[in-house]
């Protein structure tokens, strides 16, 4: 794998200065910063210290996305900059577990704000799999996560990603150990409780050699609580990894989540990553794919219902960097009310990776004369002997699949469910566990219940 | 596998391919020094013996454009362009008024020999009777067929001589559809260009015949910045043809064009493109920019504008033909076959805006990369909140020959309104053997093998050519890949 250590960006001398800071809306979170950094993890760990202050500083620099850069030209990130967050303090009550239980999973870790509870190691894990929290790796063994952690900042990160790098106080990592072939699948369960918190979740995750596991990242709130997550997820698949993860959005319609994920794929390794958004006022995902090496295989498939004046940008880029390798992505939304839906779906094919099959497609049904949908598939291509393909269709429900459903006598709402649930059912019954595919569909039943699914025509 | 070899030395030659238009025509011309300010602006105008109001209109276009940027956003890349190493104006010397064309200099007439153009009324091409408004460098040499046009009632002519004997008309749409300060090249037109064709067809006239431009770049260190009009009254049809070559020379040239098309109820507009600007030698030195904006409304209902490009030319492309779609009923169509070889760019689209009821876009783009080549396609469809029933459909294919070049594609769809069917579809790949192997073993030889396949490639759009394009369009691809591919 092409790792290299990170470090460099900055040194302990370079400190923003929050009290001069002439941007209103940045200056709050290096407040943050400054009032909380004896308590961030990491800090006597050199290496460590020298890249949370280089993202610290490119954070100071660069602020948060606006309309004019390009890759956030259709999400406008006022409604989070208008509100103030700030990290909530543990309150050590555990939520109501019953409450978010999904049948069928037995390893859950929760994280309540955005702070671990319990063990970090959830009871009853299989022995190949390593469990920990972030904060005391880095305390006693640094040198076990310097090759992967912080890895992704060294790309064209956003404002929010740099926070996170700049601001996260723990986060939890989860080795898999080489040859462990694990069913069962672990949650990462965030819980927000605490109305205007901040939540910065950080995972890692490392597979190692022909490992197969199953991570569900899952994202409820409490209340009718606003909060804002901004989580940070690094994957690395080692020669032969296959690792199969589920993001799971279900927060409350007033609850901002910015979520990015990057993925580094090793030989013959593999990656399913499902998306189902249905909750969240402003959504946005950065998924980044990076196949490094010949063979890697990449599935991204995503869902996502929305109604209200929720807004979901998914923002999607796989890069093949290498030959041989293959991608498969799929995205499906259903848009309803106010809705808006955002959909970017780059590939890059590297100069080099050749035999390269890379498929892309996006579909979106627009319920309702006041939704939009955004879609921006890219093929960015320097390599000639491929096959790459991409495709996007928008559109309304097909009358005549309607009018054949009405004259066997279904009247028109119950018909017009059956077709938007078969929509969205194509990507759904992707998802792998059981488990978890009947949660993602028994979400979207109770969203696609709550449409009021503007009767337009009969 | 053989073949793939084979096919593969073959494409060498076709990043070497010779750009045969590549003489220059050795013509007295009244070149204003290079350098760009207000002086230099009130000279073309009033070289041109421009009216007061169109002097304002360039002065207020050039402020603008001061206080523009160079867009960055482009798949492109070039060095930066000196703005004040240009020279905005190049006329061949010969000033007085041309009756026919046996007074037209010999040499020039010779040029436009070389490149096929049949200015002379007698070579119309295989008995189609076009009419010809050349344009070199920056003046309009000669019209063709202007009586038979006048008959029906048509306008085709400089748009210099449209600002004296139709200011109303000029004054009226100029910068109706591309305004002054629509984009940093637009701008930068609006303020310098020295010439273009003028096109008004009355209520209700069939255009007796097609309607040709060719453009020429002949002097040194000029920019070529024309500016095309077309307008379409009630019930109308015009098909309009444009080519383009350029000599070549070691430096970059610049060509900054603007065309605006305005069809109005029940009007059509067949806009057909054929590029040839120089473009480079195979280690990419010098070629034409060609960033152009063009731009079409379809005022009225029912009206139809289509748009229809082969681009082989040019060190870079950048251009975006657009439909504006405000009519209800109207009707939109892109079809684009863009060639890039050895250092050659192109990032070229379409944008379809729906703005009117039960309108129809379609976007055939098809990008053929070799050599270095680059090729982009950048669209955008736009279905705005009123546009009930809206229909879009888009499709671009690339098709990869060698190993060093690129092909991309952006397309961005922006949709407010539930009725809407939009489609978008795109491939790339390369010459399947499968297909190679198929042709090669009816015995055809591979050149004719791969002449084939990329010409199929690219008949959806060489169909909507008219005639004599079409058959230009093909030798030029054939010109391109000529060795190309065994």
């Amino acid at each position: 794998m092409n790792l290299k250590t990170v470090d460099t960006a900055g040194s302990n001398s370079m400190h923003a200065q929050p009290d001069t800071h002439p941007d209103p809306q940045v200056r709050p979170y290096l407040d943050i910063h400054e009032q909380g950094r004896e308590a961030l993890p990491g800090e006597r760990v050199e290496w460590h210290a020298n890249w949370r202050h280089g993202c610290l500083q490119r954070f100071a620099d660069q602020g948060f996305p606006t309309l004019r850069d390009e890759e956030w030209r259709y999400t406008s990130v006022r409604p989070i900059l208008s509100k103030r967050f700030a990290p909530a303090e543990d309150s050590g009550l555990m939520p109501d577990s019953s409450a978010y239980r999904i049948e069928g999973i037995a390893h859950t870790l929760v994280f309540v704000d955005g702070i671990m509870q319990g063990p970090a190691a959830p009871l009853g894990m299989d022995a190949g799999i390593r469990v920990d929290s972030i904060s005391r790796v880095l305390e006693n063994d640094p040198e076990r996560i310097r090759p992967y952690l912080g890895k992704s900042a060294e790309e064209r990160a956003h404002g929010f990603s740099l926070m996170n790098n700049a601001l996260y106080r723990d986060g939890v990592l989860v080795e898999i150990g080489q040859g462990v072939r694990s069913d069962a699948p672990l949650e990462l369960l965030f819980v927000s409780r605490t109305d205007a918190a901040l939540i910065l979740p950080r995972i890692l995750i490392v597979a190692r050699n022909n490992s197969v596991a199953r991570i569900v990242e899952r994202h409820v709130s409490e209340t009718g609580t606003s909060s804002l997550t901004s989580g940070v997820g690094e994957l690395y698949l080692e020669p032969g990894a296959h690792l199969d993860y589920h993001l799971v959005e279900s927060q409350s319609d007033s609850a901002f989540q910015v979520s990015g994920n990057w993925a580094y794929l090793s030989r013959d390794s593999r990656l399913d990553f499902h998306t189902t958004t249905v909750g969240g006022a402003l959504v946005r995902n950065d998924l980044v794919i990076d196949m490094q090496e010949p063979g890697a295989q990449c599935n991204l498939m995503g869902a996502y219902c929305l109604s209200g004046r929720q807004h979901v940008d998914n923002f999607t880029t796989v890069v093949h960097s290498a030959p041989h390798c293959s991608s498969n992505e799929h995205y499906k939304g259903v848009l309803d009310r106010r809705s808006r839906a955002v959909f970017h779906g780059r590939i890059r094919v590297a100069p080099d990776a050749q035999q390269t099959d890379a498929q892309q497609a996006n579909n979106t049904l627009l319920l309702s004369p006041d939704a939009e949908i955004d879609t921006k598939p890219q093929l960015e291509i320097y390599a000639n002997d491929v096959k790459c393909s991409h495709g996007a269709t928008i559109g309304n429900l097909d009358e005549q699949a309607m009018f054949y459903l009405k004259s066997r006598g279904i009247d028109g709402d119950k018909a017009r469910l059956m077709l938007i649930r078969a929509f969205v059912d194509e990507v759904l019954e992707a998802v792998g566990p059981d488990s978890v595919q009947q949660h993602v569909k028994a979400l979207m039943d109770s969203k696609l219940s709550r449409l009021p699914i503007s009767t337009k025509s009969g | 596998m053989n073949e793939q070899i084979h096919a593969d030395k073959e494409l060498a030659s076709l990043a070497q391919r010779e750009y045969k238009e590549g003489f220059v025509t050795d013509i007295d011309a009244d070149t204003l020094p290079p350098g760009l300010d207000e002086d230099v602006i009130r000279t073309i105008s009033r070289k041109k013996e421009e009216p007061e109001f169109l002097l304002e209109w360039r002065l207020d276009a050039y402020r603008r454009w001061l206080d523009m940027e160079e867009p960055g956003w482009p798949h492109l890349h070039y060095p930066k362009i000196d703005f004040q190493q240009i020279s905005y104006f190049s006329a061949p010397k010969q000033k007085k008024l041309l009756d026919s064309l046996d007074e037209v200099d010999p040499k020039l007439l010779e040029t436009y020999e070389k490149l096929g153009i049949p200015l002379d009324e007698q070579k119309a091409l295989a008995g189609v009777k076009v009419a010809v408004d050349a344009v070199f460098d920056s003046v309009s040499v000669v019209t063709t067929f202007k009586e038979t046009l006048a008959e029906a009632g048509v306008i085709f002519c400089p748009l210099s001589e449209a600002v004296k004997e139709h200011p109303d008309l000029v004054q009226k749409y100029l910068g109706s559809v591309v305004p002054a300060g629509d984009n940093y090249y637009a701008a930068l037109n609006s303020a310098v260009f020295s010439e273009g064709s003028f096109v008004y067809v009355p209520k209700g006239v069939r255009c007796p015949m097609e309607l040709s431009t060719y453009f020429r770049i002949n002097a040194m260190n000029t920019g070529q910045f024309e500016r095309t009009l077309i307008v379409a009254d009630e019930d109308s049809y015009v098909s309009y043809l444009e080519g383009c070559t350029a000599p070549m020379r070691d430096e970059n040239q610049l060509h900054a064009a603007v065309v605006e098309l305005v069809a109005m109820k029940g009007a059509e507009i067949k806009y057909s493109t054929v590029q040839n600007w120089y473009p480079g030698d195979e280690e990419g030195k010098g070629g034409i920019y060609n960033f152009v904006t063009k731009r079409g409304i379809c005022k009225g209902g029912g009206s139809k504008i289509s748009w229809t490009q082969v681009e082989t030319g040019s060190a870079i492309t950048w251009k975006y033909p657009s439909v504006v779609l405000e009519g209800d009923n109207s009707i939109g169509e892109f079809y684009s076959v863009a060639l890039t070889g050895n250092y050659q760019q192109a990032d070229t689209g379409t944008k379809m805006v729906h703005i009117g009821k039960n309108a129809t876009s379609t976007i055939i783009s098809k990008g053929i990369s070799a050599g270095h080549g680059q090729n982009s396609y950048r669209g955008l469809v736009k279905v705005l909140k009123g546009a009930d029933n809206a229909r879009n459909y888009s499709q671009c294919d690339s098709l990869l020959m060698g190993d060093k070049c690129g092909a991309h594609t952006f397309p961005y769809m922006e949709v407010k309104n539930p009725s809407a069917v939009v489609e978008h579809e795109a491939t790339t790949s390369k010459i399947s053997e499968d297909q190679l192997f198929y042709c090669r073993q009816r015995g055809l030889s591979e050149e004719d093998a791969v002449s084939m396949i990329v010409n199929g490639f690219c008949k959806e759009v060489f169909k909507e050519l008219p005639m004599e394009f079409a058959v230009e369009a093909q030798k030029l691809l054939g010109i391109s890949l000529e060795g190309a591919v065994g």
